[in-house]
């Protein structure tokens, strides 16, 4: 096998050193210690929330399956043998309680029709002042980008969904992808190519140009 | 490098996951064909797009469910370290359970036994009437004179009077409001001895009507 252009020692130090932490962490999380549960909670609240609602894009129920990680993280910290890193366990779990939310929300609440279609979107005080670093129209186009780049990762197939999400917005390695997802090396290097190609034909139909609004000159009469 | 070859590698490309050899033949091939440029960039501007999506934060109700999902599962597993643990905890769910069950019913509760009370406070002077057992000195609130020793010569006919009765006893006026005044009424008055009207106990004046009739039998 030849070698690899990654740099492997710096990232090995720095898997030792978070190994340690991570069975600290679960150590306290054992014996009940409350700084662990709010460590706990502050370094994965945030990554586990993005991932969950990046894979379902849906805001309540990324909240319910957060929930429901967490509560099983809690639960089940007793059977955590370290053979994992806690944050792969973590996204483990994540994508499982995803997985399977995702495949009740299409047994019970396919049919269902939404009265209100937009999200509800809390505003604090601080996003009613003006931002003037930025015009409206640049931040119209990033946010027609965003959402257009949020509907076609809701059109691709889940699979490769998963892998996509997983290596670009969670940034994990491919071999924490693998396991994650409980698949190959190879298989996560196919997924996440399939993905990306399905992305870039998603959003290459959603820019299509659409025809112009053809004038058609006409004599006065 | 074919340029199938080529972009079955572009993903990896961006991941750095390949060789260095492979490294080495796919920059070359980029560097020399147009449309593999394009389709690296194209992958490369789709990744950070990707890359670049908003993390939304996370809801603060969320992160208020998960302090308190979090503080619950701390008490959960600290109750199962020893039995008197769970014990403890077992006793404090119930204590905590028949608070919540007694709270709503805390105020009427106390609005029904204080007004029980109340009530019962202004029953009770009723019941007590003008009884004195064993000699002892009544203390109802008011007592009416009552007569102690009628006076032996009682003749005169039927006679309805009422008389003042002073605190010790003896009649300071009286009204005669049925029957004919006659000398052996008031011989019966003068001699006859009462017992004072009583309020807390203590003598004092008062009024009593006093009924005579007199049976005649005709033979």
């Amino acid at each position: 096998m030849a070698t690899t252009i990654l740099d492997l020692s710096g990232e090995r130090v720095a898997e030792t050193s978070a190994d340690s932490e991570d069975l600290r962490l679960v150590e306290g999380l054992r014996t009940g210690a409350e700084r662990s549960y709010e460590e706990l909670l502050s370094r994965f609240q945030q990554p586990v929330y993005t991932l969950a609602l990046r894979l379902l894009n849906d805001q309540a129920e990324a909240s319910d399956v957060v929930q429901e990680v967490f509560l099983k993280v809690f639960r089940n910290i007793g059977s955590f043998r370290g053979q994992s890193t806690l944050k792969t366990w973590i996204y483990r779990i994540t994508v499982n309680e995803a997985h399977n939310a995702r495949r009740w929300f299409f047994r019970h609440r396919g049919r269902e029709v939404e009265l209100d279609n937009e999200p509800e979107e809390t505003r604090n005080w601080k996003e009613t002042i003006p931002d003037k670093s930025r015009s409206p129209f640049d931040i119209a186009v990033d946010r027609e980008r965003q959402v257009m780049m949020e509907a076609a990762l809701e059109r691709i197939n889940p699979i490769f969904r998963e892998a996509v999400v997983l290596r670009d917005v969670t940034d994990l390695s491919y071999e924490e992808i693998a396991e994650i997802l409980g698949i190959s090396l190879g298989t996560v290097k196919s997924r996440i190519l399939r993905g990306r190609e399905a992305l870039r034909e998603e959003l290459a139909g959603s820019l299509k140009t659409r025809p112009a609004l053809r004038l058609v000159p006409k004599t006065a009469e | 490098m074919s340029c199938e070859n080529e972009q079955q590698l572009i993903s990896s490309l961006l991941d750095r996951r390949v060789t260095g050899e492979e490294w080495e033949n796919a920059v070359a091939h980029v560097a020399s064909c147009l449309t593999c440029t394009v389709a690296y960039e194209s992958m490369q501007s789709l990744r950070t797009d990707v890359r670049g999506l908003d993390r939304a934060p996370v809801p603060e109700d969320l992160q208020a469910s998960l302090r308190v999902l979090a503080s619950h599962e701390r008490v959960r597993r600290l109750s199962r370290v020893s039995m008197a643990a769970r014990t403890q905890r077992w006793m404090d769910g119930v204590h905590l359970w028949f608070e919540n069950l007694m709270r709503p019913m805390a105020l009427p509760f106390a609005g029904g036994v204080l007004s029980a009370l109340l009530l019962f406070a202004m029953w009770v002077p009723s019941m007590a009437g003008p009884r004195n057992l064993h000699g002892d000195v009544p203390v109802p609130i008011f007592t009416d004179p009552s007569l102690g020793r009628l006076n032996p010569v009682n003749e005169g006919g039927d006679v309805v009077v009422t008389l003042l009765i002073d605190e010790r006893g003896r009649v300071t006026d009286y009204q005669i409001t049925g029957g004919e005044p006659s000398p052996e009424l008031t011989n019966m008055i003068l001699f006859s001895k009462w017992t004072p009207a009583t309020l807390f106990g203590q003598p004092t004046w008062g009024t009593v009507v006093f009924h005579r009739y007199e049976i005649k039998v005709k033979g």
